[in-house]
C-alpha cells in the first residue's frame, strides 16, 4: 500500500503536481519533434532541476521519458518520420492510416495502447523492484562488481553495431569516468595539468555534448534548406474515432505487447526500440489478417506503442534494485539522484521510501495525463509541430544547450567539454558506436571500480574471489549468455546472406 | 569524398593518450591503486580499437564488399568530408565560439550574436535571423538568468550586467 502513501505525498505537494502535468505536455512535445529524443530533452532539462526539490525534479524528468515515447507516435503517423527510435515500428501502420484520412483514430489508438503498456510496466515496477531490492540488499562488493561488469558487457554486446564498438564505446566512458580524484587514496589522475579537470567530469556536459548537440549536427547535416514546414492533409471526421469494438480486438495485442516489453525493459541496454519491433513481429505472426498488416489497421499502432512504452517502468528495476541503469533515461535520473545527494541502490526502499513511492505515483499520474492529452490533442500538436520548420527550431535547441551545459556549475570550461563530446558523439553516431553505452559506463564507472578495488582489497586470492561467489558467478553467466546470444544472431544472419 | 576512419582514428587516439597518461599516476607498489582501472581501460580500449580497424580494412579489402555500406545498413552514416567541413564542424566551433562570447561580452550579447550566426547556419532569410536571434535570445536572457537566477558573470570587454 505504499503506492498510496506515494499518491498521498504526490497530490500533498502542488508543485510537484505542476511539474508532472507540465511534464506530460512538455513529453508529448519533445517526443513529436523528429529527431529530439525524451532523452535528449532530459539531458538539456536536467540543470533546470538542480533548483528544485528532489520529488519535483525527479518526477519531471521521469514523466518526460514517459510521455516522449508516446510523442513520438505523433510524427510517425503524421510525417512518416519517427520522433523516436522506438516510434519507427507505429509508422508501418500509423502513416498509411493518416493517408487514409484516419489521423485521428491513430493517434487515439496510438494514445490508449502507450497508455495501456505504460501502466502495466509501472506495476511491474512497483511490485518487482521492492521485491528484487530485498534480496539485492544483502549483496557485497565481488557480487556488485559482478552486477556492474555484466551490466558493462549486456550494453556493450545489445546496444550498437558491433560488439567491439560496444565495447570500445563502454571503455570509453569508463576513462573518462576516471579523470579527476581517485575515489579511494584521492590521488589526481588523469588531469593532464589541466586544473579544471581535477573535480572530475560532469555528467550534464556529456550528455548534452552527445545527445543534443550531435543530434543538431546530424540535422543540420541533413537540412536541405527550402521552407522545412509540413502540410498536412485534412482527417475523415466521420472515421476519426478508437471504438470499443476496436479496443477489444486490440486488448489481447496489447496485452502480449506489454509483457515482451516489460521483460525488455528489464534486461539493461535494449531499450524501446526493440520492444516495439520485437512485439510487432510477434503480433503480425499471431496475426490471421497477416496480409492487412503495414496496410494501416489499428492492430499494427497497438502492438508497438503498448510494448514500447512499457519499457519506460521495468528500466528502472535493475537501477533502484541493484544501482545499475538498464537505459540512457535510467543512467541521467541515477545522476539526478545522486546530484540530490540519495544514495541509489537497493537501500534506497528504506533511506528513501516515501520519495520512490511518490515518484511512482507521479508516473502513475503522469501517464495518464499525457494519455488524455494524447486521445484529445495530438492531433493539435502535430499541426502546430508541422507548422514550425526545423530551421527555427534546432537554432533554439542550440542555444538552450549552451546554458544547461553552463549552469550546472556554472562553468565556461563544461561548455567546451561539451563541445569535444558533441563531435565525439557526432562521429561516434555515424561510424556505429553506441553514445548510450558510453553514457552508461560513465554513469557506473565509479561504483565498478571502487566495488572491484573492495572486493581485491577483501582477499589474498585476487581475482579468484569472484569465483568463490555463486551469486556473482550467476551473473558472470547471465552475461556470457547474452555475448553468446548475440554473436549467434550475427553469425546467422551473415550465414543468411552469404 | 568520405572519412568514415576519422573516428576509429580519434577514438585510437584517444585511447593512446590516456594509457600514457595513466602511466604517470602515482600509485603505491600494489597493482590495486589508482592507476590500476585507467590504464587497464585504456589498453583494452587500445587493443579493440585496432582490431576494430584491422576488421574495417579486412572487409574492405577482402570481401569487396563497402564497410560503409555495412555501417549504413547497421544504422549509422557515411561521413561526408565536405558536410562534416560546412556544416557539422562548424555548428560544434560555433558552441565554442559561444562560450568565448560569454566570457567576453556576458550571457545576453553572447546569445544575440550566437543566436545571429546559428539561425544563419540553418539557412533562415536575413529578417528571420534579426528577429529570432534578438528576441528570441533576450526572451532566453529572461528565462534563464532573471528568472532561474543562473549567475551571468559580467564581461571581460562589455559590462552589461547591471541590467
Amino acid at each position: 500500500m505504499d503506492i498510496l502513501t506515494g499518491f498521498a505525498t504526490l497530490f500533498s505537494d502542488p508543485v510537484t503536481l505542476g511539474f508532472v502535468v507540465l511534464a506530460a505536455f512538455t513529453g508529448v512535445i519533445v517526443g513529436a519533434i523528429p529527431g529530439l529524443t525524451s532523452a535528449a530533452a532530459i539531458a538539456m532539462l536536467v540543470p533546470a532541476t538542480f533548483f528544485m526539490q528532489p520529488l519535483p525534479a525527479l518526477a519531471f524528468l521521469y514523466v518526460i521519458g514517459k510521455s516522449g515515447r508516446f510523442g513520438g507516435s505523433i510524427s510517425a503517423i503524421l510525417f512518416n518520420t519517427p520522433g523516436t527510435a522506438a516510434a519507427a515500428a507505429t509508422q508501418i501502420d500509423g502513416h498509411p492510416m493518416y493517408r487514409a484520412g484516419k489521423a485521428g483514430k491513430a493517434m487515439k489508438t496510438a494514445a490508449t495502447a502507450s497508455m495501456f503498456g505504460d501502466f502495466l510496466g509501472d506495476l511491474l515496477l512497483i511490485f518487482a523492484a521492492v521485491w528484487i531490492a530485498s534480496f539485492t540488499e544483502g549483496l557485497g562488493p565481488p557480487e556488485l562488481f559482478a552486477v556492474y561488469l555484466t551490466a558493462f558487457i549486456v550494453i556493450s554486446s545489445v546496444v550498437g553495431s558491433s560488439i567491439i564498438k560496444g565495447l570500445i564505446s563502454t571503455a570509453a566512458g569508463i576513462i573518462i569516468a576516471t579523470i579527476g580524484t581517485d575515489p579511494i587514496s584521492a590521488t589526481a589522475r588523469l588531469d593532464f595539468g589541466i586544473l579544471n579537470f581535477q573535480s572530475g567530469m560532469s555528467l550534464v556536459p556529456l550528455l548534452i555534448g552527445m545527445f543534443v548537440l550531435s543530434e543538431i549536427a546530424l540535422q543540420l547535416e541533413q537540412s536541405k534548406g527550402g521552407s522545412g514546414s509540413i502540410v498536412l492533409r485534412e482527417s475523415d471526421k466521420s472515421d476519426n474515432t478508437f471504438t470499443f469494438a476496436e479496443l477489444r480486438r486490440c486488448l489481447p495485442v496489447m496485452m502480449r505487447s506489454s509483457v515482451i516489453g516489460a521483460v525488455i525493459g528489464i534486461l539493461p541496454g535494449l531499450g524501446s526500440s526493440v520492444a516495439a519491433f520485437a512485439s510487432y513481429g510477434e503480433a503480425k505472426r499471431r496475426a490471421k489478417n497477416r496480409e492487412e498488416w503495414g496496410t494501416g489497421i489499428v492492430e499494427g499502432i497497438a502492438a508497438p506503442e503498448s510494448a514500447n512504452n512499457a519499457v519506460s517502468g521495468p528500466t528502472m528495476i535493475p537501477l533502484l534494485a541493484l544501482g545499475v541503469p538498464g537505459s540512457t533515461i535510467a543512467a541521467i535520473l541515477m545522476g539526478v539522484f545522486l546530484i540530490h545527494g540519495i544514495p541509489i541502490g537497493p537501500q534506497i526502499f528504506i533511506t528513501s521510501r516515501e520519495l520512490v513511492f511518490g515518484l511512482f505515483a507521479a508516473g502513475l499520474l503522469g501517464i495518464g495525463i499525457y494519455g488524455l492529452i494524447g486521445f484529445f490533442g495530438s492531433s493539435f500538436i502535430g499541426r502546430m509541430i508541422a507548422k514550425v520548420p526545423t530551421r527555427l527550431i534546432y537554432p533554439y535547441i542550440f542555444l538552450t544547450c549552451f546554458v544547461s551545459a553552463y549552469a550546472a556549475r556554472t562553468s565556461v570550461f563544461d561548455v567546451f567539454i561539451m563541445c569535444v563530446a558533441g563531435l565525439l558523439g557526432y562521429l561516434m553516431r555515424k561510424n556505429g558506436y553506441s553514445t548510450a553505452a558510453f553514457i552508461i559506463a560513465f554513469v557506473l564507472a565509479r561504483g565498478a571500480e571502487e566495488t572491484l578495488r573492495q572486493s581485491l582489497i577483501l582477499t589474498n586470492d585476487g581475482a579468484l574471489i569472484f569465483l568463490q561467489r555463486p551469486i556473482a558467478l550467476l551473473f558472470f553467466a547471465f552475461g556470457a549468455l547474452v555475448v553468446a546470444a548475440r554473436l549467434w544472431q550475427k553469425y546467422r544472419s551473415r550465414t543468411r546472406t552469404a | 569524398m568520405n572519412i568514415n576512419w576519422l573516428p576509429n582514428l580519434i577514438l585510437l587516439l584517444f585511447a593512446i593518450v590516456f594509457a600514457v597518461e595513466a602511466l604517470q599516476i602515482s600509485t603505491d607498489e600494489d597493482s590495486i591503486g589508482a592507476r590500476m582501472v585507467p590504464l587497464g581501460m585504456s589498453v583494452i580500449m587500445t587493443a579493440l580499437v585496432v582490431i576494430q580497424i584491422a576488421n574495417d580494412l579486412r572487409a574492405r579489402r577482402s570481401i569487396g564488399v563497402d564497410i560503409d555500406l555495412a555501417t549504413e545498413a547497421a544504422g549509422a552514416g557515411t561521413i561526408s568530408l565536405h558536410g562534416f567541413l560546412t556544416r557539422s564542424a562548424p555548428l560544434i566551433v560555433l558552441m565554442a565560439v559561444y562560450g568565448v562570447f560569454h566570457v567576453w561580452f556576458g550571457y545576453l550579447i553572447a546569445s544575440v550574436l550566437t543566436g545571429y550566426l546559428v539561425f544563419r547556419l540553418f539557412g533562415n532569410n536575413l529578417k528571420t535571423i534579426l528577429i529570432h536571434g534578438t528576441v528570441g535570445s533576450a526572451l532566453l536572457f529572461v528565462i534563464f538568468v532573471k528568472l532561474l537566477n543562473i549567475y551571468d558573470p559580467p564581461g571581460s570587454l562589455i559590462d552589461i550586467s547591471g541590467l
